[in-house]
């Protein structure tokens, strides 16, 4: 059969990804401390159907050879951790980190999730817990009754507690850093998980070290920017079509060579 | 048998060389980096063709097309900005040069990534080579220069290793972006003054959308072209044997 029906097909199975991926970004568009992801391509391996160098006659060479490439396919899909917009909610348990670092969670397993989404809640026995109900990691307890809630930009947590005149320091938020946070394992649920190539998690102090300053009262919006991606799904979309047109031709051209035989 | 239809074989195994090469580049026309693929024709001598055969009339007809090559388009591709600090596209000559378990290979595929410890890498996982090596960055603020000194924290770190390889570029695609050296073929550094990079940016396959649809009408129409040639010349064949020959 014809070899270009089966590279423009990994073609198309290529710009499918792409428009996966721009999928996954738009929908995710207001989710808070989202990072979009994008698809990267390379081509794949070459038939050398003559090396360069093959002698063509006593005392010529093949200048260049004949290799043949049989398509593209997917590389990675690497999330673009750029800083997302700031929406300020005026909530004092909303946290948004300027700069780099994540917010540590502990997971039901026990193990630690790594979130950008600040949007902090009080559960049942007082904790500073996630949306999902993962408390923060070292714990921050807000007793009951407690005003003026303080996040400081290092993290530092006080508040006015009954029966107090001054405030009282309650706990410090920690964020972690990574080496590659791009090799970030995404679990759903606008948590992290820490792998091989994200490199080992360095907890401390907001804004030491290069970990970004707190906010609070302020979100993370996602770093989706919606023109950017109408651009990502028009191109791929075009490609799809284009890459589909060459197997129409390999049909066609299939098509009038059975023709020769009546 | 015919001679013509042998010629109008070859046109349509050729016309199928070309629409392999412009199906690998509209597969890849989202390859950030990729080089589009040529195919290059003669026409076979002669001589070849006819068998050193002297006869004059044989040695003119029956010519047939053969293929020759296939070779690249380094021509640049288009920039566009990603905003990602970690891409980078080469405006003009170069390649970044990579270190693989096979030797150093070069891509024009600058959209790097980190490895665990921190290592520039490419997407495929290769370690992307410096003036000094691998390219060792820490957790911080990652720059790349135009000149493709790489700071963190706005300290230099390394600057990335492009080399030229003169005008026409003798290399070999072995997919996953890079190209490898073919026999002769010698790396040679570019200074700072030669490289001219453009951070936060990606360059686009130059593949041309247009131009390969053109070559898709082009290779379909010529296709059918031979195929009903073929047709044509075997009935001709067909009369000769069965009317000319008819007895009684």
């Amino acid at each position: 059969m014809i070899r270009a029906l089966y590279t423009a097909a990994t073609g198309m199975n290529a710009q499918q990804l792409q428009i996966d991926v721009v999928a996954n970004n738009l929908a995710n568009v207001n989710t808070t401390g989202f990072k979009k992801s994008r698809a990267d391509f390379q081509d794949l391996l070459y038939q050398t159907l003559k090396a360069p160098g093959t002698p063509t006659t006593n005392n010529t060479q093949s200048p260049t050879g004949i290799q043949v490439g049989l398509g593209a396919k997917p590389a990675a899909i690497q999330r673009i951790d750029l800083q997302g917009d700031y929406n300020q909610s005026g909530n004092a348990l909303d946290l948004a980190i300027e700069g780099q670092g994540y917010f540590q969670v502990t997971l039901p397993d026990g193990s630690i999730g790594f979130t950008r989404a600040g949007s902090f809640k009080l559960d049942n026995q007082a904790r500073m817990v996630s949306s999902d109900g993962n408390p923060l990691d070292p714990s921050v307890s807000i007793p009951a009754g407690s005003v003026d809630v303080t996040i400081g930009q290092d993290g530092t947590v006080t508040a006015l507690t009954p029966g107090q005149s001054a405030p009282t320091t309650l706990g410090n938020i920690q964020t972690a850093r990574f080496a590659n946070p791009a090799g970030l394992r995404a679990l759903g649920k606008n948590l992290l998980q820490e792998t091989d190539t994200s490199g080992a998690p360095q907890p401390g102090t907001p804004g030491q070290d290069g970990r970004g300053t707190l906010l609070q009262g302020f979100l993370e919006n996602s770093n989706v920017s919606v023109v950017e991606e109408l651009i990502a799904l028009i191109t791929g979309q075009r490609a799809y079509e284009v890459t589909s047109k060459a197997i129409q031709v390999a049909d066609e051209m299939l098509r009038s060579a059975n023709a020769v035989v009546q | 048998m015919n001679r013509a239809i042998y010629s109008s074989v070859s046109g349509g195994m050729a016309a199928l060389a070309r629409l392999d090469a412009v199906a690998q580049n509209l597969a890849n026309v989202n390859t950030a980096g990729y080089k589009g693929e040529r195919v290059i024709f003669r026409v076979r001598p002669l001589d070849e063709t006819a068998g050193g055969s002297t006869d004059p009339i044989l040695r003119q007809t029956g010519a047939q097309v053969d293929e020759v090559g296939s070779f690249r388009d380094f021509s640049q591709g288009a920039v566009r900005a990603s905003g990602n600090p970690l891409d980078v596209a080469i405006v003009g000559d170069g390649f970044f040069t990579v270190a693989t378990p096979r030797g150093e290979r070069y891509t024009r595929q600058g959209s790097f990534a980190l490895d665990g410890e921190g290592n520039l890498v490419t997407q495929h996982g290769d370690r992307v080579q410096g003036d000094g090596g691998d390219i060792r960055l820490g957790t911080g603020k990652i720059a790349i220069g135009d000149d493709g000194t790489v700071s963190l924290d706005g300290n230099p770190v390394g600057r990335l290793k492009v080399v030229g390889f003169g005008e026409h570029p003798q290399l070999l695609a072995e997919g996953n972006a890079l190209f490898a050296p073919a026999s002769g073929a010698t790396a040679a550094p570019l200074d700072a003054g030669e490289v001219r990079l453009q951070p936060e940016s990606i360059e686009a396959a130059n593949v041309d959308a247009v131009s390969s649809m053109i070559e898709l009408v082009d290779v379909t129409r010529g296709f059918e072209t031979y195929m009903r040639a073929i047709e044509r010349l075997d009935a001709i064949t067909s009369r000769a044997i069965n009317e000319v020959g008819r007895v009684g």
